[in-house]
């Protein structure tokens, strides 16, 4: 388990920083209410564990595992997601 | 019928309605609608309506708009549905409960079916029916739509008289909360006694190569070249054969029938108006064999998670890369398979941009043009050809990009799920094949019979004494010599003209056109280029081929984009949009020519 910042609210990580195969656990969405609405729709729910599973070539989209899914988003979404420590 | 997306709800749709079923459009909007029959041991005749997946009731893109109006009784020419058959995936089901809380505080009856009962079993999960259908106070059944499996109780579940459900079975605060959804739904599943199974290892392992770095683009381009070897291998000999067997019913029909002009209307124009709409079927099928394959197996989705970076550069998602590499073929069935894209914008970015790709009916144009005027040595042919090509897909590009820019600012975002992997199912497949013909020859083959004939008429009117016009006199004849002045910029006569309008219907049709007005049936191959040749500068035939690189000279692909967008508005813009687009472009490729002198 790697060592992270404290999870003050701007020191949070985005999803995007997560590596392969690394876990961890949603603290929040920064994005717009419409589109986190639409997020958690999907399963991007805080306190859920995600794990990054793969980037397609480029760097996005990014596959993660979520609620159980696998789940494609692009990058640019991926770091509106703040994710903390798996504890 | 609601649910999520891939829970299943088409293939159990299929199992349960067959062949009896009817694809319209809902009025105004670009959605399709399906809707199915089933007779059961009864009188009864219960009629089935397919909605688009949906997660929440809170609906961003126009399928899911669509549903969330029918479920609320809201939609134009639909009364309110008598009761909703909820398909959930039964190995997500604490994720999917979400879904069933609002739908069943609608008021209306509701029978719920957990599906892919196979798999839970299979990756050891389990959950109670019974004990959810006690506690939502709605019939639930365990059901399989691949196998089968429970589909029979279903029926009867369909079969008895709805009842509505209890009131209050979850609370507004519930309701409008999506965190509090979800926590219910998890906390209702457990009731159920659900356990998750285990991931889908053979995904997972698959993923590992098919999303590889290097692996995953080489697997997309093996399988794309695969599919574009194949396509035209099957359906090309399909379409000869199809031909073939015009020919044969028009030699009969004139050995039996006396010569008139009657008679040419029925062989000529009617008979091979047939022929012409038949001719797609074999493509249409064989591509939505191959999409139906790469969709149903769960490849789909991979394949445009690798393609999206580059399709976003132009203003496209993912999803929008076999549609329009379809277009290489033909626009027709590539317009079509844009169904599967999500968002309205991007499905109309897409099917306004496949027409540019340069379809197999430009071939003819080309290769007699580039046989005329290009020199053969050095390879300039197959360059003059491989540049077109690219014009094509720049058009393509430009028209996706050119659209983002001016549509409306639709929220979009690309969140796409990667199903399990799984074994596709002949019948299905063939029933969605079947279905696809059905609705192109119900709403596209007769108006582009129609067109035909008329366009046939138009080449052979007005009559004297009982004979038919030769073309350089007859309407169409006429409408050409009055495009000449509007021609002449471009370095084209009046015969191109008229070769311009025939090719309305098929674009190949002007090789034939110009050969018939040069007088060349039946000459030997190469004299209609030394006419050509003749009769029209470089600069006239570059203008052409640029010409035929971007206009809309096909009425088929404008009735396929009627159909998919629901109004004429569209595909009449498009075809003034590609026009001009057309001309301008040609005027300044002579022009281009012409100053330097080639």
């Amino acid at each position: 388990m790697t060592q992270h910042p404290s999870n003050t609210g701007s020191a949070l990580r985005p999803l995007s920083a997560l590596q392969t195969g690394e876990r961890a656990v949603i603290s929040c969405l920064d994005a717009p209410a419409e589109t986190s609405d639409w997020l958690m729709e999907a399963g991007f729910l805080p306190c859920a564990p995600i794990e990054f599973l793969y980037a397609a070539p480029g760097g996005s989209p990014r596959i993660y595992i979520v609620d159980g899914t696998e789940i494609a988003i692009r990058k640019e979404l991926a770091d509106t997601i703040r994710i903390g420590c798996l504890r | 019928m609601a649910g999520p997306p891939n829970c299943g709800k088409s293939t159990l749709f299929n199992r349960l309605t067959g062949l009896r079923t009817k694809i319209g459009n809902y009025p105004g909007v670009t959605v399709e609608q399906k809707r199915g029959w089933l007779k059961l041991n009864s009188t009864a005749l219960i009629e089935l309506v397919d909605l688009p997946g949906i997660t929440s009731m809170n609906a961003r893109m126009e399928d899911e708009k669509v549903t969330v109006d029918v479920l609320h009784g809201r939609m134009n020419g639909m009364r309110r549905p008598d009761s909703v058959l909820l398909v959930l995936d039964a190995t997500a089901l604490d994720k999917h409960l979400a879904l069933a809380a609002p739908i069943i505080s609608l008021g209306m009856p509701v029978i719920v079916a957990l599906n892919f009962a196979d798999e839970l079993h299979d990756r050891g999960g389990t959950v109670e029916p019974e004990a959810l259908q006690a506690r939502l106070g709605v019939p639930v059944t365990l059901i399989s739509a691949r196998t089968g499996e429970g589909v029979s109780q279903l029926q009867g579940l369909l079969e008895a008289t709805p009842e509505a459900p209890p009131q209050r079975v979850v609370e507004l605060p519930v309701l409008n909360n999506i965190t509090n959804c979800r926590r219910w739904a998890a906390e209702t599943a457990e009731t159920a006694s659900f356990r998750r199974p285990s991931p889908p290892a053979w995904t997972r392992k698959l993923d590992s190569i098919v999303l590889h770095r290097i692996w995953g683009p080489l697997i997309l381009l093996a399988v794309i070249l695969a599919v574009f070897q194949l396509i035209p291998a099957i359906s090309q000999p399909a379409q000869q054969w199809i031909n073939d067997g015009v020919t044969a019913a028009a030699g009969a029909l004139s050995r039996l029938l006396p010569e008139s002009p009657a008679r040419a209307l029925l062989l000529e124009g009617i008979l091979s108006g047939v022929g012409a709409v038949l001719a797609f079927l074999p493509q249409i099928l064989v591509l939505f064999l191959f999409l139906g394959l790469l969709e149903d197996s769960g490849y789909m989705p991979r394949a445009a998670v690798i393609a999206d970076r580059t399709m976003a550069r132009f203003g496209l998602q993912g999803r929008s890369f076999i549609p329009l590499l379809s277009g290489y073929g033909c626009a027709i069935p590539a317009i079509m398979a844009t169904r599967s894209i999500a968002g309205k914008r991007d499905r109309l970015a897409t099917i306004l941009a496949i027409p540019f790709m340069t379809c197999s009916a430009r071939l003819p144009v080309y290769t007699l043009i580039i046989s005329a005027f290009v020199p053969a040595r050095a390879g300039f042919q197959t360059m003059a050809m491989i540049g077109l090509y690219l014009l094509g897909m720049a058009g393509a590009m430009g028209t996706a990009l050119l659209f983002r820019a001016t549509a409306k600012k639709e929220l979009s975002h690309f969140i796409m799920e990667m199903p399990p992997y799984r074994w596709p199912s002949p019948r299905f497949l063939a029933l969605q094949m079947l279905d696809r013909a059905r609705v192109f020859l119900k709403k596209a083959g007769t108006i582009i019979l129609s067109a035909c004939v008329i366009l046939w008429l138009l080449a052979k009117l007005p009559m004297h004494n009982g004979q038919f016009s030769p073309i350089e006199h007859s309407f169409a004849g006429m409408a050409g010599k009055a495009m000449a002045p509007l021609l002449a910029p471009l370095g084209l006569n009046w015969q191109v003209g008229v070769g311009l309008l025939t090719s309305l219907i098929a674009r190949e049709s002007i090789v034939s056109t110009l050969g018939t007005l040069y007088g060349m049936e039946g000459a030997a191959p190469g004299q209609l280029q030394n006419a050509l040749h003749h009769d029209i500068t470089t600069g006239g035939a570059v203008a052409l081929v640029i010409f035929f690189a971007f206009a809309l000279q096909c009425f088929s692909t404008m009735t396929v984009t009627r159909k998919e967008t629901g109004s004429w508005k569209y595909p009449i813009a498009q075809f003034f949009y590609m026009g001009t687009l057309a001309y301008f472009a040609a005027w300044g490729a002579k022009a281009i020519t012409d100053a330097a002198h080639l």
